[in-house]
This record gives C-alpha cells, structure tokens and sequence, in this order.
C-alpha cells in the first residue's frame, strides 16, 4: 500500500523546531557534563520531549496519523511538568510548588478531552489550501492552558533571576530574560492567533524555537543563574582541630555575626569527641542564615548561607573529604599557615562553582589594589611600621586609612600613645599593689 | 603534601594574565584613578584580550585573595563590616564597662582575631569616630563603652564587675545602713579586701557614710536607683551568658 506523504510547510517546521531543540539539548549536556544541578536536569528533560513533542506533532501531520498526532499532544504535560519542576528548584531548590498540583490536575482533563469524539481533526488550511490535524473543543482549551503555564512562568522566573542577578552576570541574566520574552508573550500571542488561522502555527513554532535556543545558550554560558534565587552562600571557614583557622572564603557578605559564626565553630570543635562525632553535618538555623557545620578528622568546616539546602550539605562534605585529602600532609603536621592552604581555592571551584559571587554590589563600585603601593605619607608610614607588628597588618590599616572620609592619623597616635602602656586594672591586683607599696 | 595531578590548581596568580590584570588596576592607582569593575573592564579589555568570562573569574579570584579590596569610604554602617572591628564593637557592647585591657586580652583569646595592640587601638579609634563607642577615663583606666550609656551608668558598670564590689553594695542595697566593720563576716570575704572595696566605693560615689556615725555606711539614695538598674542587666547579662553555653554544651 503506498503511503501519500503530507508534506507542508509546517511539517517541514516541526521538524526544524525539533532539531534545533534537540541540537541545543545536546550540546548543553556536552558543554555541562561535569555540572550535576537538579534544575538544569529538569529543564534539559523538559526541552528533550519538547522536541519530541514537535517531531510527533510534524510526523502526525506528514502521515495525517490522528494517533501520532494525539501521541504527540500527551507529551505536552510531560514538557511543562518537567519545565515546572526545572524552574521550582533553581527558585526554591525544591521541585514542589502550588502550580504543580494545579498542572497535574489538569492531566487527566488533556487525557480525557483528548479521547473525546472530535478531539483531532483534520483541517483545510484556509488561503494555503494543504490538509493538517488540529485539536477543537475542549482539547484545545487544555492545550492552550498547558502552553501558557510554562510560558507565564518562566517570563516571571527570567525577571525575577534577571532583578536578583549580581551584575557579574547581568548580561547572561538578560539574555535569559530576553529568550523568556520571546517564548512570553511573542510566542504565545502568535500562538493565539491560530484560533484565527492556523497558518500563524509556523510562526508561533519559530518563535518557540528561538525562545529556548536564547534560553539554553544562556544557561549554558553562565549554570550560576540557576543558582541566583534558591539561596545565598555567603562564606566557608575551615578550621583545624585546635580552632586555627586555615581558610576562608566570601561569596557574599556575611549577615551572620562574626563571634557567633566562630563561636559555633570552636563550641562544635570543643564538643566534638563526645557529641558530634566524626563526618557528621550539624544545622544551625540562626536568625540571618543556617550554618552548616561539618566536622571530620583533621578539621571542622563551616558554612553560612542564608538557608540549608542537600546541594550544599554535599558540597560541604565534598569540600570537606578533598581538603583533608589534598592538605592531608599540612594537617598531619599541624600546619597552621594559611598561605600554604591557598591551593584550597580550585577545590572552591570544584564543589561551589555553581554559587554566584556577590561581594562587589555594582560595577562602579570603589575597589582598592592591595598590594605594598599604598600611597600615604612616608612619616605616617614610618610611625606605622614602629606600631604594627608584620607586612600584612601594615597593609590592612593603609588600605583602610584611604577608606577613611575623614584622615584620623593624628587622632590614633594620640590614642595609641595613650593607651599602649596602660596597664591591667582588677580591683583585687590593684589591692595587692597598695598593700606591696 | 598536595596532589596537583588530582587537583588542577584553580586561575593562580602565577597566571600570566592575572599579573597582567593585576599591572593594569596599579597602572590605574598610579594615574590617581578610583578603580572600579567598569573601568577595569574597559581597560583590560583594550590593552589585553582577554574574554569577559575569563576577566570575571579573574577579578572574583583578585576580591577573594583580598588583592582587590572594597574602596568605598566608610560610613556608620560600614564601618562595622570588618570583622574584628565588629568584634571589638560586639565586646563593647555586651561587657558594658569593659576597659581597655580587657579588650585586649578578650581580642588576643580569639585566634581569628589574634591582632596587636596597635590594632586594637586603631579598631578603638575608628569606632569612637564613628560616633560608635566612647571614651572614658576612671583613674588609670580606660573605659569605652557604647555611645548610648552615660559616663555615670557605664563606670557603674565598670565598678560593678568586680564580685566583691557587687556583693559588697548587694548587701548594702539589702540592709539600709550597716556597720562597715561587720560587712567582711557577712560576706564571708577577707577584711582587708573588702574595706579597701569600700574605700574604692566611697571614691565612685556609691556610697557614703553616716554623717552622725563614720562606722555606719549606706548606698548613695541619689544613684539608687541607676545602681538596681546596673545591677539587674548584670545579673540577666550573666544568665544569658550561662544559657548560651549550656546550648553550646548541648549541641
């Protein structure tokens, strides 16, 4: 039996749509393989049967097949349950959300609509004059509510990632906001227009296309995005065994107390023996933040992030496992010179890549080069070798004297010349003293 | 030692285009510039051709190793964002009365704040001239003490931190006038200590004596009622310490 192929222009677009997505997918998971996030997975599965979606969609039409094509319209929930779920973890590092349900319960009604008489039809397109199935009545309906849900969604979700995004990657953020612009409105409202005519399918199916191209080359360029919303990590203290510290690193600035963060460190360290036992993470949910404490053989690692997450329990333990690993000879000996722990950064980048950096709030921020060329007078910069004790301490004072509104040199000599010799002063000692005299 | 093989060092500062970076910001400093990311941008990107993405990574790895430090002129605000200085500031605070020595020992206790005196004294300043903390001399010492307590209620304090000196005036606030010779047996303390606290006491002002009997003594009626007050945030100051590390011990 010799089958007549309905080759048209749409089919010809689907499967062009198809391919461009599916390329797309492939060449993200190429370029991310060693980037394991939940919300790219999702995302990645959700434009996989995208473009399954299209290629049943254009097969359907090119054989005329209502059974493929209706195959095809049954994916549909897969792609927006999965976009849904992609979209929830990188907002709230959890998959679950109130749209979920909503969706899901709409499931059965694109299930039971489809098998209704007249679901699938096969149509004449006006002025075109070539045959192609559409959807009428209910089906219809829920199709065109399935299509809005991600679309809306991800218009809200590229905003918001775009308004929270530090301006380090401000223009990835945008052009994520821009594919998200393309699929909302402009694709949907071509999309609308098929309840005109038909035809405006084509445009709606390019549109789409260049949508998620925009939107996986955004992504693909700059994974931090994903991690803009769900939560802030802000610093990583490793300390040894006695308290020293060995390294430490900012993301963003602290809101947590300095004393309390430490404080807790060296309360865990001092407790640990006999109640936090080795390889166990510890949550501590403080008013500002959580700070995850993990405590291993030679060292205790915390963290602060504005909140607790499994991504960054493991990252903490991954960090954890590699630092003693790499350092473990520095440990052994009880190193305590932070320089030498410096090589630790790679390891930052190996387990916390994913987490943006926030430190410099803009790009016309003021920033100062600390290095030993800070320009302040040279008898300021005599007296101030007398009072410091090393090179670095000297560095930190001078980087922080030029960050002064007001030059306060004169005010602290006086205060240093003051106060350097006083003495300790306890009721009882001073007793002592008189009665020696 | 460390594995490189295993661990591929991260953009080092070794890195050639990293010193190159590194020229340019002091290159900048030199032309009496305020650098900031944008300029920084623009310049690298004319003289070397290095790709956003790597300049970003660069200039986060520069802010991470602190070669790259905040510039911005300090406020009220900011001013506490560094971390010893907040320290310094939360030890003023929550030891009221604390006097510079007990600073110093308090800083030199805490190994992420191991700092010198002449830190110490700089951190000092920098809080006084943010209007933050004050100065106030008793004697020998000096007190400094957060801008929102008054001279009087902060030497309270200060005076009041000693066990002897509170037991002393506890007491005192207990019976209205006693014999200063009988506090010592009361007190279970040795006779000597306490009469040269009383003494002391006598000096601040928290006491007086009985003008019709130099033997009997009584709290000062005019600083009563500042003295309950010192007296009761000391006691739930200390309770709350007491709780802080019962959960400590807890956790």
């Amino acid at each position: 039996m010799e089958v007549e192929l309905n080759w048209t222009i749409e089919v010809v677009v689907g499967f062009f749509v198809s391919s461009v997505i599916l390329s797309v997918v492939i060449l993200s998971y190429l370029k991310l393989k060693h980037i394991k996030l939940k919300s790219l997975t999702y995302l990645r599965l959700s434009f996989f049967t995208a473009s399954l979606y299209f290629l049943t969609e254009a097969i359907g039409d090119l054989f005329l097949n209502l059974f493929i094509f209706l195959l095809s319209n049954l994916i549909l929930p897969i792609v927006v349950i999965s976009f849904l779920v992609g979209v929830t973890y990188s907002r709230k590092d959890s998959g679950f959300s109130i749209t979920l349900i909503l969706v899901c319960l709409l499931v059965p009604i694109l299930v039971i609509s489809a098998f209704m008489p007249n679901s699938l039809v096969i149509i004449v397109v006006p002025d075109f004059n070539y045959q192609k199935i559409v959807s009428t009545g209910m089906f219809d309906f829920v199709n065109i509510l399935f299509s809005l849900v991600p679309g809306v969604l991800g218009f809200y979700w590229g905003i918001l990632i775009w308004r929270n995004t530090p301006f380090l990657y401000k223009k990835e953020a945008f052009l994520l906001l821009v594919a998200f612009t393309v699929v909302f409105p402009f694709a949907i409202i071509a999309y609308l227009f098929t309840l005109l005519n038909s035809i405006f399918v084509i445009l709606s199916d390019l549109i789409f296309a260049l949508g998620w191209y925009i939107m996986i080359y955004a992504i693909t360029k700059e994974p931090k995005l994903l991690y803009i919303l769900p939560f802030t990590v802000n610093r990583i203290l490793v300390k040894d065994s006695n308290g020293n510290p060995l390294f430490d690193n900012d993301w963003a600035q602290s809101t947590v107390n300095e004393s309390l963060f430490t404080g807790f460190i060296n309360a865990v360290q001092l407790m640990s023996e006999e109640v936090m036992h080795i390889g166990r993470l510890l949550d501590i949910n403080l008013q500002e933040g959580i700070l995850i404490i993990y405590n291993s053989k030679f060292i205790t690692v915390g963290l602060v992030a504005s909140k607790s997450s499994t991504l960054l329990r493991d990252c903490v333990r991954n960090f954890t496992h590699d630092f003693e690993e790499q350092f473990e000879y520095l440990l052994r000996t009880s190193d305590i010179d932070m320089k030498k722990y410096e090589p630790a950064y790679a390891l930052i980048d190996k387990h916390f890549s994913n987490f943006p950096y926030r430190i410099i709030p803009n790009k016309h921020h003021p920033l100062l080069l600390s290095v030993k060329k800070g320009k302040i007078p040279l008898q300021i910069d005599d007296k101030y070798y007398e009072i410091f004790k090393d090179d670095e301490e000297i560095e930190e004072i001078k980087a922080e004297l030029i960050r002064f509104p007001i030059s306060s040199h004169d005010d602290f000599i006086k205060l240093y010349e003051e106060l350097k010799d006083e003495k300790e002063v306890e009721f009882g000692k001073e007793e002592e003293e008189e009665e020696e005299d | 030692m460390t594995n490189p093989k295993k661990y591929p060092l991260a953009l080092g500062m070794d890195h050639p285009s990293v010193q190159q970076v590194i020229q340019i910001a002091l290159k900048l400093t030199k032309e009496n510039k305020l650098i900031n990311i944008d300029l920084l941008y623009n310049r690298v990107k004319r003289e070397l051709r290095i790709p956003r993405q790597g300049l970003n990574k660069i200039i986060q790895m520069l802010l991470n190793r602190k070669i790259l430090v905040d510039g911005s002129k300090f406020t009220k605000e900011t001013v506490l964002k560094n971390r010893v200085r907040g320290y310094i500031y939360w030890l003023t605070k929550t030891n009221i009365g604390a006097h510079f020595s007990f600073l110093k020992k308090k800083v030199s206790q805490q190994k992420e704040h191991e700092i010198g005196v002449g830190h110490l004294i700089w951190h000092l300043e920098k809080l006084i001239k943010f209007n933050l903390i004050k100065k106030v001399k008793v004697k020998n010492c000096t007190l400094f003490l957060p801008i929102e307590i008054s001279d009087e209620e902060g030497i309270l304090y200060f005076i009041l931190r000693d066990e002897l000196n509170r037991q002393i005036v506890e007491f005192l606030l207990e019976h209205e006038m006693v014999n200063k010779g009988d506090i010592y047996k009361e007190l279970n303390a040795k006779r000597e200590n306490v009469h040269y606290r009383i003494r002391k006491l006598n000096e601040y002002g928290i006491i007086s004596h009985i003008k019709e009997n130099e033997k009997f003594i009584s709290i000062n009626s005019k600083k009563k009622n500042l003295i309950e007050v010192v007296l009761n945030n000391i006691f739930f100051n200390k309770q709350i310490k007491e709780k802080h590390k019962l959960i400590s011990l807890k956790i």
